[in-house]
């Protein structure tokens, strides 16, 4: 009764086996399902029809029980044409193998088996040890080269192939141990038994065992997916797509193009030649697969992925092909993000370029502005030496004008030229001891104007740009001295309570003639100049003001981070300027609680 | 006493001229002045007067935006010929952009000032003149 049971057991595993591979086949239509399910199902009903027959079988019986012997001969036949129509062979391979089963058909059909029980005559020892040979010749080789196809391949496709081998082998040894043992003998079905299972894990693996044999794949999934996040490159993201996909489908050469129909990147291998056209040819939409017997092509919004896959994929690839198709979707992402980032990077290097190119021509126009002037006041000076005496009072004041105009224009195009330079040009900010540099710009003030008194007290240090440094107490300071409205002035430099953490403030003072509430914000834009200074202009006459001073002054201190405004004050002028400190918060802090 | 030999190299007809009325006016001794129009111009000069056997000038003014060649390729020339090395050369142009400066540093000048052909400029160039030909007193240069 047990062995009845096995028997019937392994009935329905090879019978159901055929079933699950017939459906498969008519998912995928290809040749080696057809074939792997043709010798389930030779093989199941062979064992339905010896099961069936007597012993001893006559008419009818007989017939059944010879073509249940033809199927069990000709089944390393169609375990030979499944394994053949997965990876090809020569026509002679294919001719030997027809033949050799044909011959063992063909004895199968005529020979006389001696009655069960009786001594087996020697010709009939001849027969059973030739069907064996065939037999284990045959799917010997087919073991072989399954087992030798996965190498190679993806993780699961590999593992399905040498399950597949081992299920051969297996029931190889079953058919080996029934035909060399006289009785029915339960080792034989409990082989048999087991190669159908092998056989069920090869074709049709359950998702546990499936997700169990792709864990080395998850990490490789999750390592190119790093490297897609950190791409910044078209050429990063494909070439850190690339070998990901090729490993994934055990793909032989790999190419990316890209809409326009050019190639991004390619992994050079068999027929990476054809590939821009395999990849051109498809009309899938963004996010499909088009599988072809050997190539695969992944459209992508941003591109075409064709690869040259084993001829094993479409059949085993099936997980992979929706891995890639989920990847794919990644994959196009980090392409546009990183189309952004292109476009982005383009647009700066253009505006820099732009940016080069304006300061390269504002510098010429100014050049050749101030060339001519250069001449009208070196003339205006020559006329003056040689023929003031002559011009009598009135048009040596007509001079004077002349002069100090034309210097006007001089300095304003100067003016322009260093304000354009001041917004632009990148320098290195550095720690700048203010009070050195005030210290400096009040010995050269005051040899300029020695009616004016000029303090300067207990300074910070600074992030700024030194030159930048220079330049901005200069302006401040020399406007605080000439747009007071009186030559005796007194002008002080000091220290004020800072407004923000990590800052500095710095106040120029002077006690001149102020300025209205109503303007202190305007004076900061170009060529404000308030009109009560205007007669003052000729104070200064090698240096007149051009009221761009504090135009470029506001882009000084705005370029190092800081601020600078009108303090709110009665009498004079106060301009505070605050720049981020040179000294760390904590060292300051530490500074000023102690003595 | 000998006079001062200077070489004017300036473009500017207008410059030229005020240059060198500034010179003239400022000089504390007799002067003998030429002048180049262009680069080309100044190589030409100093080559004929070395080849003719007169004595080389005392001291090169040279503006460096000039035609058929620049004042920075000028002075690379002149600083690299032996004959012409030891002459020296102030660079007298309107721009004060710090590259020029440095890259007439670099080539060699003996001395930059920024052009304004007005106010201070005449005692300017004259007491630079005075420096490099009475003070500087260079080995080898002729008298």
């Amino acid at each position: 009764l047990g062995i009845e049971l096995i028997r019937t057991a392994v009935i329905v595993a090879f019978l159901g086996l055929a079933i699950v591979v017939f459906w498969h086949w008519r998912r995928d239509r290809s040749p080696a399902t057809l074939w792997a399910s043709l010798m389930f199902a030779v093989l199941g009903s062979g064992l339905v029809a010896s099961t069936l027959t007597p012993p001893d079988p006559t008419g009818l019986d007989l017939v059944v029980s010879r073509l249940a012997g033809i199927a069990i001969v000709v089944l390393p036949y169609l375990l030979f044409r499944f394994s053949t129509s997965l990876s090809p062979v020569t026509r002679r391979t294919h001719a030997f193998a027809a033949l050799v089963s044909g011959v063992a058909v063909l004895a199968t059909a005529v020979v006389q088996h001696p009655p069960s029980g009786a001594p087996r005559p020697g010709w009939y020892q001849l027969y059973l040890i030739g069907i064996l040979g065939v037999w284990t010749g045959l799917s010997a080789w087919v073991v072989w080269r399954l087992a030798r196809s996965g190498q190679g391949k993806p993780t699961v496709a590999q593992r399905r192939m040498w399950t597949l081998a081992l299920g051969a082998g297996t029931l190889n040894g079953a058919l080996l141990f029934a035909v060399l043992s006289p009785t029915t003998n339960s080792v034989a079905y409990l082989l048999a038994l087991g190669s159908a299972g092998l056989f069920f894990l090869g074709l049709s693996p359950p998702r546990a065992v499936r997700s169990m044999w792709r864990r080395d794949d998850e990490d490789r999934l999750r390592k190119a997916q790093w490297d897609l996040m950190a791409a910044t490159t078209r050429a990063e993201v494909v070439n850190s797509m690339l070998p990901y996909a090729r490993k994934q489908l055990g793909g032989e050469s790999a190419i990316f193009v890209d809409r326009d129909g050019s190639v991004v990147s390619d992994t050079p291998g068999r027929r990476v030649d054809d590939l821009r056209d395999v990849a051109l040819s498809s009309h899938a939409d963004a996010g499909g697969l088009d599988v072809h017997d050997d190539t695969v092509v992944l459209t992508l919004r941003e591109g075409r992925l064709a690869m040259v896959i084993s001829p094993y994929m479409p059949l085993f690839g099936q997980d992979e092909l929706e891995v890639l198709e989920s990847f794919g979707i990644l994959v196009d992402l980090a392409l546009s993000r990183v189309a952004l980032y292109e476009d982005e990077r383009r647009a700066r290097a253009q505006a820099q370029a732009t940016r080069t190119e304006l300061e390269e021509l504002l510098y010429g126009i100014s050049h050749d502005l101030r060339s001519p002037i250069v001449s009208v006041l070196g003339y205006v000076d020559c006329l003056a030496e040689d023929y003031g005496e002559e011009l009598g009072d009135e048009g040596r004041h007509f001079l004077d004008r002349l002069h100090s105009n034309t210097a006007y224009m001089d300095q304003l195009i100067s003016d322009l030229l260093e304000l354009s330079r001041a917004g632009r040009v990148q320098e290195g900010e550095e720690a700048v001891d203010l009070e050195a540099v005030a210290a400096q710009v009040a010995d050269e003030l005051a040899a300029e104007h020695p009616d004016t008194t000029l303090i300067v007290k207990d300074l910070p240090t600074v992030m700024i740009s030194p030159a930048r440094a220079r330049q901005l107490l200069t302006n401040l300071m020399r406007n605080a001295v000439i747009h007071s409205g009186r030559p005796d002035v007194t002008v002080s430099v000091t220290s004020v309570p800072a407004t923000e953490p990590g800052h500095d403030c710095v106040a120029i003072r002077d006690d001149g003639q102020g300025i209205p509430p109503a303007d202190r914000q305007r004076v900061f834009g170009i060529f404000e100049q308030l009109a009560a200074q205007d007669g003052v202009r000729g104070q200064d006459r090698r240096r007149p003001s051009t009221g761009i001073g504090l135009t470029i002054s506001r882009k000084i201190v705005e370029r190092a981070g800081g601020k600078i405004w009108f303090a709110d004050v009665d009498t004079g002028a106060e301009v505070r300027v605050s720049l981020p400190s040179a000294l760390p918060m904590n060292t300051r802090a530490l500074g000023e609680t102690t003595p | 006493m000998n006079p001062l030999r200077v070489l004017v190299a300036e473009d500017n007809e207008d410059h030229r001229y005020l240059m060198v009325r500034a010179l003239r006016k400022a000089a504390l001794m007799p002067l003998e002045i030429r002048e180049a129009r262009d680069g080309a111009e100044v190589l030409d000069q100093l080559r004929r007067t070395e080849s003719q056997g007169e004595p080389l000038p005392h001291l090169v003014f040279l503006d460096l935006k000039m035609p058929k060649m620049d004042g920075l390729e000028v002075l690379r020339r002149v600083k690299n010929a032996p004959a012409f090395a030891q002459i020296p050369v102030v660079v007298l142009t309107s721009s004060d952009r710090q590259e020029d400066i440095d890259a007439a540093y670099e080539f060699g000048t003996n001395g930059y000032v920024t052009k304004a052909l007005y106010g201070d400029l005449p005692d300017s160039l004259s007491s630079t003149a005075e420096f490099w030909t009475v003070w500087a007193k260079l080995p080898g240069l002729a008298a």
